[in-house]
């Protein structure tokens, strides 16, 4: 247990879509995470992907309690972040932080470089000539020219909005970056370049990250570690090269199948559209099937068999380091 | 921790210098437009009219000049002519500029003044905002001049119960204005990254937001200052606002009405200057818009970066 940055236990939150101020009714409800475990390790990378919709993006955000979650616990560092007041959680608010997928709207439009960069010095009561040497610094650091920190963010590009936004996160000097889906707006040379800058900060200030994306081939690129996300649930969980060169789980052989489709083809878009059609005909058939019960694949699982449609699958240990939530991967003494 | 060869202080130094407010944009976005600037600089001129009227005025705006009564324009001494009751036309007008902003202007700025933050706040708590929408819907259902004559009808003449009722009619259309900029805004990834930084809500709000969305506002009510002053003047053509003697645009508009035939000038110049007036302010509120939004402003000054350095 001993290294571990976060520890999340059992978290669960799902959205409920409502209609009406007044008379307030429930029209839908989407599990957005769905009792998850997970660990992440201090200095590591964890990469995690799914398609559109599976809970990425809402996954970080209970962890650095942007949103509150249903149920669950949050560990981090040590610390219990469940139940704690907006006072509380400040200080540990130095230490995490989050990279966005848009980087022009993850800055203020009307706030220039330096002052977007210096805002989360100025909430901590860094003084204001000590946060304007230290934005300097950390634009400097991203591989921006300081001297141009008075220009307003519509007057760079995309990559280099993502590096000012980078700059911002690091600001506070976190431990741990919850990023976002970071390179998946831009172009696929300026994306090299970004992962290549996320890689040396990592290593040089030690940072832990979560990483998102909906492309498995990025994720192993840059990820030690990989989790796979579907409907909100943890289907598999591994080493990123292993997970990448031989999934266990129906549904990352599938994923993985389309990235190596769409890498033939050289367009690595498609490869998001197809899991959102996989997300998408699952969805459609899981409306008929009680959600509560069986495997959340079994829909579109070429391989079901009988337990799948009773009972849910949790993480089994399928060999030291690899986790399947598969019933084909149920050890064979069965522990209960 | 952390190495650069760039020392703040040369930076902060040279950025302190180059920063470019909205005040810059504005400045030089509605400067760089020749109908914008024409009328801003009307608007200007009005002002001082307004100021200066007892210094520049030809003439007490109620002093009765009888022998000359419905005179038209270019009567020696009177150059815009004299009205029904042998009053100064110019000097009306000049007097009555000063009360036909206020009338106009005024209900304008206090309805923003509330309208910024409860549209903010408002988006910000959708249940809130809800009952807060809902509640403006009402108000929606009457046409705005119709509510303003019912509201001061209500309250009983004046100029003070105009603008109440003026600021209350308002105050749903720019809320609304507000509100829909606002819960757009919020949507956007800087708002979470604010509170990632543990940037208070109020914080978030008044000091991430605000400028974002006060500049939907400030066009909208440069655009509404129009009907407002014509709304004004209705009501003070109906009895409900401004009382004569006073001099205001609406009231001498209507005064003249009995006299359209033999004296048009009574009527037709202040309903001129109303006119223009109103289109000064709606080409303003035009330009205010793209020097406002960040994303044309910059093709906006773009070819003068010399000015600051
Ligand atoms: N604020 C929200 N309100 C309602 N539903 C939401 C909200 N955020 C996310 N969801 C829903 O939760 C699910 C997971 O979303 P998300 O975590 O953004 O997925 P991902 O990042 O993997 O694309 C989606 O079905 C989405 O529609
Ligand atoms: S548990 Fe069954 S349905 Fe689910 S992925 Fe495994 S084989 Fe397919
Ligand atoms: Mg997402």
């Amino acid at each position: 247990m001993s290294g571990n940055l976060i520890e999340v236990r059992g978290l669960k939150k799902s959205f409920q879509v409502t209609r009406g101020a007044i008379l307030r009714r429930v029209v839908g409800v989407t599990t957005a995470v769905d009792n998850v475990d997970l660990d992440i390790k201090e200095g590591e990378i964890l990469g995690c992907v799914g398609g559109s919709g599976s809970g990425k993006s809402t996954l970080g955000r209970l962890i650095l309690r942007l949103i509150e979650a249903d149920e669950g616990r949050i560990n981090f560092a040590g610390r219990e972040l469940t139940g704690l007041s907006f006072k509380q959680m400040c200080p540990l608010r130095r230490e995490m932080q989050i990279v966005f997928q848009d980087p022009l709207h993850s800055l203020n439009p009307r706030r220039t470089v330096a002052e977007n960069v210096e805002r989360p010095l100025l909430n901590f009561g860094v003084p204001r000539a000590e946060a304007r040497g230290r934005m300097a610094e950390l634009l400097t650091m991203v591989g921006l020219d300081p001297t141009q920190s008075h220009k307003y963010p519509h007057e760079y590009s995309g990559g280099q909005c993502q590096r000012i936004a980078i700059a911002r996160a690091l600001a506070l000097r976190p431990r741990f970056l919850f990023l976002d889906e970071p390179v998946s707006s831009l172009d696929v040379s300026i994306q090299a370049q970004i992962l290549k800058l996320l890689l040396d900060l990592q290593q040089r200030l030690k940072l832990t990250f979560l990483f998102v994306s909906h492309d498995l081939k990025i994720v192993r690129q840059i990820a030690h570690r990989t989790v796979v996300m579907y409907r909100g649930r943890l289907l598999e969980l591994g080493d990123s090269d292993a997970v990448y060169r031989s999934p266990m789980h129906p549904f990352t052989k599938n994923f993985l199948g389309t990235v190596l489709h769409v890498r033939k083809g050289g367009r690595w878009e498609l490869a998001a559209q197809r899991a959102e059609d996989l997300e998408d005909l699952n969805r459609q058939s899981a409306t008929h099937a009680a959600p509560q019960a069986g495997c959340v694949y079994a829909g579109a699982c070429a391989e079901r068999f009988l337990p799948c449609a009773s009972e849910r699958p949790p993480l089994f240990r399928a060999t030291d380091d690899r986790w399947v939530a598969c019933h084909l991967y149920r050890p064979p003494q069965a522990a209960q | 921790m952390v190495d650069g060869p760039v020392t703040g202080k040369v930076a902060s130094s040279r950025r302190r210098a180059r920063r470019r407010t909205n005040l810059y944009f504005v400045w030089h976005g509605v400067g760089s437009d020749p109908v914008a600037r024409g009328a801003a600089f009307l608007i200007l001129v009005l002002l001082l009219c307004a100021i200066l009227a007892p210094v520049i005025a030809p003439f007490d705006p109620n002093a009765a000049h009888n022998a000359l009564r419905l005179q038209p324009p270019g009567t020696p001494g009177h150059p815009l002519g004299v009205d029904h009751q042998g009053r100064d036309i110019l000097s009306r007008l000049l007097h009555g500029s000063g009360m036909t902003l206020l009338a106009g202007v005024l209900p304008v700025v206090l309805g923003a003044v509330i309208s910024i933050p409860l549209g903010l706040v408002g988006a910000w708590y959708p249940r809130l905002g809800e009952i807060v929408m809902r509640l403006m819907d009402i108000v929606f259902a009457f046409p705005m001049a119709l509510l303003a004559i019912m509201l001061a009808a209500f309250m009983g003449p004046g100029l003070l119960n105009m603008i109440l009722a003026l600021v209350v009619t308002l105050v749903p259309y720019n809320t609304r204005v507000v509100y829909a900029a606002a819960t757009q805004e919020r949507q956007l990834a800087y708002i979470e990254a604010a509170r990632a930084a543990a940037t208070p809500d109020l914080k978030i709000l008044f000091v991430e937001m605000l400028p974002n969305v006060a500049a939907a506002s400030v066009v909208y009510s440069c655009t509404i200052i129009g009907a407002v002053v014509i709304t004004a003047a209705g009501l003070s053509f109906l009895g409900l606002g401004v009382q004569p003697p006073i001099a205001e645009w609406g009231i001498m508009t209507s005064e003249g009405r009995s006299y359209l035939v033999n004296a048009p000038h009574i009527s037709a110049l202040p309903g001129i200057a109303i006119t223009v007036l109103v289109l000064a302010f709606n080409l303003v509120g035009d330009a205010l818009r793209d020097s406002l939004d960040p994303q044309t402003r910059l093709r906006l000054v773009r070819h003068r970066p010399h000015l600051f350095g």
